[in-house]
């Protein structure tokens, strides 16, 4: 398909959504993430039966104790969408990059945070 | 055991608003379990207010720690450098451990981050539901080990008060009538003639009246 989707993003894998906590979104804006999109399976499609759900809810919460916290919580986001759905990927990462640039640059990166985040816990992933 | 939940990050960051350098300090015994101030909960809202500090231009400097259990002064003894190291301690402890901190450091300031709610048990994934209230003279044998104290939302000690509908509260719709739940299990246990009985007032003396509740064990004093 050669499908092109924005450069300024990072992929990194998790075995299932249902792995995130909320820890780790809170130590990404800590660390001067602009932004995270959350991108686990189709609802009812999970290979461990729920764990997408369990993303959705904890996803939830983080965006509930950001927002009381002051900080923008549409910086955080889930989808939910098929391995093989490239277009609709491409929208999704289009969309929140959007969102995003309306948004700014993450305020803690201006006051002095750095971004952090062990190069061993990135990985590129294959373009779609 | 004690069921606690998390203040909000404005409640908390009003608390600490004016301080510098501030410890977070956990509980590894009942809040850890009902999800509310162990160390994971330590390092969300340390997250949460470090965020809000950078956001609003306050100047928090947060040190994460969570000790065993902080009602007791062994392990509280854990703690002592890191409460040293900073300018207050926010506990994230039920109400006992938030004064057992407090009374062992006697110049640091020591705030609750929790509001402590009840004794109770995790009924489901993600539901906690009050058990117990401690009120100091147990009546559980009388009523099959349902407690009309807590269950009951009108704490009939003679009931049911014949305002259920099915089987829910007419006080909270969301909830078991107590009192059904006392039927089902008396009769489960063949034990319905206890219901005949008239129960007597009970003795609220050992509840919250006459202040401190303290217990004393002659046989185990030094």
């Amino acid at each position: 398909m050669r499908l092109q989707y924005p450069t300024n993003i990072r992929i990194i894998r998790t075995p299932c959504t249902g792995r995130l906590e909320v820890e780790y979104f809170m130590k990404a804006f800590e660390n001067g993430a602009d932004g995270v999109l959350v991108a686990g399976c189709e609802e009812g499609s999970c290979h461990f039966i729920e764990g997408n759900f369990m993303a959705k809810r904890r996803v939830n919460y983080t965006r509930r104790i950001l927002s009381e916290a002051g900080f923008e919580m549409e910086r955080l986001r889930m989808i939910n969408i098929g391995a093989a759905d490239a277009r609709p990927f491409v929208e999704h990462i289009k969309n929140m990059i959007e969102t995003i640039r309306n948004l700014g640059p993450n305020p803690l990166h201006q006051a002095g945070a750095s971004p952090s985040i062990p190069d061993a816990m990135i990985e590129q992933e294959i373009q779609p | 055991m004690i069921v606690a939940e998390r203040k909000t990050i404005p409640e908390l960051v009003d608390i600490l608003e004016g301080h510098k350098k501030i410890l977070v300090l956990g509980c590894g015994t009942c809040v850890t379990v009902c999800l509310a101030g162990g160390e994971r909960e330590v390092s969300i809202i340390s997250s949460a207010l470090r965020i809000a500090s950078r956001v609003k231009n306050l100047s928090f400097e947060i040190e994460e720690l969570t000790i065993e259990r902080q009602c007791d002064n062994v392990f509280i003894e854990e703690a002592a450098k890191a409460v040293e190291r900073n300018d207050v301690v926010l506990s994230l402890g039920c109400g006992a451990g938030v004064q057992a901190i407090a009374e062992r450091y006697l110049t640091k300031p020591v705030y609750a981050g929790l509001n402590t709610a009840f004794i109770g048990i995790l009924e489901e994934r993600g539901i906690w539901a009050e058990k117990c209230a401690a009120c100091g003279a147990c009546v559980l044998d009388q009523y099959g080990g349902i407690c009309p104290v807590t269950r009951c939302a009108k704490h009939m000690l003679n009931g049911p008060c014949g305002g259920s509908r099915e089987d829910r509260c007419e006080v909270r719709p969301d909830r078991p009538c107590g009192w059904q739940l006392i039927y089902q299990r008396l009769k489960g246990i063949g034990q319905l003639d206890r219901l005949k009985r008239i129960v007597p007032p009970k003795n609220w003396a050992p509840s919250l009246g006459g202040g401190c509740r303290v217990i004393v064990r002659e046989d185990h004093r030094i």
